[in-house]
């Protein structure tokens, strides 16, 4: 969910995802901590649901 | 010449913007730039009137950097012509401290260049410049709210004030409290942005803010528990003297390679206060300082290889009373001497969000 997040906002521009990830970061979503294998953890799947929101990206 | 920088001391604002006008009686500024001792009275309206065709923004000081000098009680100015930038759009967001959605805001300068696809287009033409008056304490959540409503990187900093006047920003002819002032710039050759720290990793110890009040900028619990009790054991020290490193040990989120600085201000009820809020979910570590001089030096000789047109410093204000007090400010200064620029000490530092005890600096290519 994460790296579409990012992939779909940075549209290929490499500036654009490394500032959509640290601003994930700023919202408190520890980017680099989860990969597909993690565990979901309710509350991180929901917060990262509303950032894709606020971003405007369908996940 | 693109961009030329100016440091002048008037007697009260209209002397300054009299003085400005004749320093640039053969240029044309698309945008003026400046950073104005708080003791001086309403300059921007005085530089709007000296400089009827340019957009002039601004923010007070407390101390001002131009080129290879650290001033006080003066105002830098950076005048930009078509040659470094080719327009310019200025926008104003009053009333911060009550959230305001600013999708609206930045549609508007979108359309102003012809809408998103041209932006992104040419992204590396495009940048912004944020200044903040720095009472509404709301600049995290602005940032944060600024970069949903856009890909632009805007890079800024907070006003500061000297031993008189009010802390204020300008745009045009007028003034604000609690406000921002948002610059759009379509810049000719291209921009780089630089954000250094001097802040370093102290403990890998990765620690998770469970409980925190963001908009009023406290903490109160790492991992489940009292954030002082916590951060004194990763610091080895007894609790009843954490305050004792509050400045030199201040928290870091980490995203990647880069360090945004968290500062502390005050213990307060059971939580700490801060200088910039920190979300619920947030992962920090405890950083400690270094040489604010090397780790500039390194940051800007990694990034400018190459003559710039102009470059702005915003730096904070605990850095620049940290090199008043190491008797640093000559090599500091000298390190900017090698570009036209200016700067001045903030309140705050802005890039992707709101940061403490850094410097975030545009260089204009």
């Amino acid at each position: 969910m994460i790296q579409t997040i990012i992939t779909q906002k940075a549209k290929g521009n490499a500036v654009i995802a490394n500032s959509v990830k640290t601003k994930m970061y700023l919202k408190g979503i520890a980017v680099e901590k989860y990969t597909a294998a993690s565990p979901d953890d309710p509350a991180i799947v929901q917060k990262v649901r509303e950032v894709a929101k606020e971003f405007g990206v369908a996940i | 010449m693109a961009i030329k920088t100016l440091s002048i001391k008037g007697t009260d604002s209209r002397d300054a913007a009299h003085q400005a006008h004749q320093a640039l009686a053969d240029f044309q500024p698309k945008l003026l730039l400046f950073f104005a001792s708080s003791g001086y009275e309403a300059p921007g309206a005085a530089l709007k009137e000296a400089f009827p065709d340019s957009e002039v923004i601004g923010a007070t000081s407390h101390s001002e950097y131009c080129d290879s000098r650290y001033l006080d009680h003066s105002i830098s100015v950076m005048a930009m012509d078509a040659d470094s930038v080719s327009d310019v759009c200025v926008r104003v967001v009053e009333n911060i401290a009550e959230e305001p959605d600013l999708r609206a805001t930045l549609d508007e300068m979108k359309s102003y260049y012809g809408g998103e696809e041209e932006l992104l287009s040419h992204y590396e033409r495009y940048v912004g410049i944020v200044l903040f008056e720095s009472s509404a304490k709301a600049e995290e959540i602005f940032m944060d709210r600024l970069g949903t409503a856009t890909d632009i990187l805007f890079v800024g900093g907070s006003s500061s004030v000297a031993d008189s006047g009010i802390s204020q920003v300008y745009a045009g002819s007028k003034s604000y409290t609690g406000a921002a002032v948002l610059a759009m710039l379509k810049t000719v050759n291209g921009y780089d942005v630089l954000k250094t720290q001097s802040a370093h990793i102290l403990s890998e110890r990765k620690l998770l803010v469970t409980k925190s009040d963001l908009r009023n900028r406290i903490l109160y619990e790492f991992d489940g528990r009292p954030c002082g009790e916590v951060y004194a054991e990763v610091l080895g020290v007894p609790l009843e003297k954490i305050q004792d490193h509050f400045v030199s040990n201040p928290l870091g989120v980490v995203a990647g390679d880069e360090i945004f600085v968290r500062t502390f201000d005050q213990i307060k009820d059971d939580g700490i206060t801060l200088h910039c809020g920190l979300p619920e979910g947030t992962e920090i570590n405890i950083l400690e300082i270094g040489n604010i001089v090397d780790d500039t030096k390194k940051a800007l000789d990694a990034s400018i290889t190459y003559q710039p047109a102009g470059v702005i410093n915003f730096n904070c204000l605990y850095r620049t009373l940290e090199i008043l007090n190491e008797d640093q400010v000559e090599p500091y200064c000298t390190l900017f001497g090698r570009y036209p620029s200016i700067g001045f000490s903030t309140g705050g530092e802005a890039f992707l969000g709101h940061i403490n005890e850094t410097s975030t600096i545009l260089v204009i290519k």
